[in-house]
């Protein structure tokens, strides 16, 4: 009996961890994506310096979390959001007007990682 | 590809596999039923993908083995409390061979054909049929014979004698060791060892390769050689 408690219980964790990692994702995603989108409307009004900036603050906050990144999602998908912010801040960087075309790639990029975490019936099967 | 993360990966991996093995019972050894063929099979693959891929987070495999291993506990429990669940999960032992006769629906059904029957009896030492009044398919896909009486092997009882029972015998020395445990389960001290070993010529504890004895006191030693 000790063991099949012990089994469901943790069965009921994991699920709880599996729900508390993709609302965690939510937010973090939602974080980093809620920077660049401001940083893009920057780029856009022609304050590439703000919009550097604002780049920048959304890559610290990309990395501030690598321990987290490194466990659960899959490396790849890490290498492409980070090339994806390398990219982008060497082009606010050198030749800001060219920056605009890769705001929603990597937006679209980094978001996509909760998309894959919901728990949506596409995503199951 | 980073040698050392393979390494730490496989190391995490393997002994991962061995700790939800042995959480899920000895039955994982042998004698797999349907669903622990199912979890056998899915386990090992499991852990092989994080192991050939670095790129694919560790936690990949280990979480789908957590989640194994709580389905299998979890029906193997429900299916110690509930015969309908057991029999839904595991299906049930088929006679193939009746009171002698074989049954030839429950072969079809059971995807016997009579060589495969044959040879498993023969396995069994069993060779004429005509001597078997069962055969069961269990669940785990062995087959049982039960003789007619006159074919079954005759016991201590049949022949009306009564042999002495002298418990299990236990190793007391293993390869030069002295078990004390089971020398002190079986009531002795290292005294009656030694004595018991210079029986067979042997000066100390060492000097055996296998010592076991009985509670009777019925021993056997191999000694070790040079």
């Amino acid at each position: 009996m000790k063991r099949e408690l012990f089994a469901a219980l943790l069965l009921l964790a994991l699920l709880a961890g599996g729900a508390a990692n993709t609302r965690f994702l939510d937010g973090f995603t939602g974080k980093i994506c809620g920077t660049l989108a401001v940083s893009e409307a920057s780029c856009r009004a022609g304050d590439y310096e703000r919009a550097l900036s604002l780049a920048d603050e959304a890559l610290g906050i990309w990395r501030s979390r690598e321990a987290y990144t490194g466990v659960f999602i899959r490396h790849t998908e890490i290498d492409a959001v980070t090339y994806g912010f390398r990219d982008l801040i060497s082009a606010l960087e050198a030749e800001p007007e060219s920056a605009l075309a890769m705001y929603s790639g990597l937006t679209g990029h980094v978001r996509s990682l909760y998309e894959m975490e919901r728990v949506t019936a596409a995503s199951v099967f | 590809m980073s040698l050392a993360i393979v390494i730490i990966r496989t190391l995490i991996v393997y002994f991962s596999l061995l700790a939800f093995m042995r959480l899920m019972g000895k039955r994982q050894l042998s004698e797999l039923e349907l669903p622990e063929l199912a979890v056998a099979v899915l386990i090992a693959d499991l852990g092989a993908h994080p192991l050939q891929d670095i790129g694919i987070p560790l936690l990949n495999g280990l979480l789908p083995m957590a989640v194994l291993f709580c389905c299998e506990a979890l029906i193997s429990g429900a299916a110690l409390r509930s015969p309908r669940l057991r029999s839904a999960l595991f299906g049930r032992p088929s006679f193939l061979v009746a009171e002698g006769r074989i049954n030839q629906r429950e072969m079809r059904r059971a995807r016997f054909t009579p060589d495969e029957l044959m040879e498993q009896l023969r396995s069994k030492n069993i060779t004429d049929l005509s001597q078997v009044q069962y055969a069961i398919l269990e669940t785990d896909g062995e087959l049982n014979a039960v003789l007619y009486p006159p074919y079954r092997p005759a016991t201590a009882e049949d022949l009306g004698l009564s042999p002495s029972d002298g418990g299990y015998p236990v190793i007391v020395v293993n390869d030069g060791r002295v078990l004390s445990d089971n020398l002190a389960a079986l009531g002795r001290d290292e005294a009656w060892l030694r004595r018991e070993l210079a029986r067979f010529g042997l000066a100390r504890p060492g000097d055996a390769y296998l010592f076991t004895a009985d509670k009777k006191g019925a021993v056997f030693c191999a000694p070790k050689e040079a």
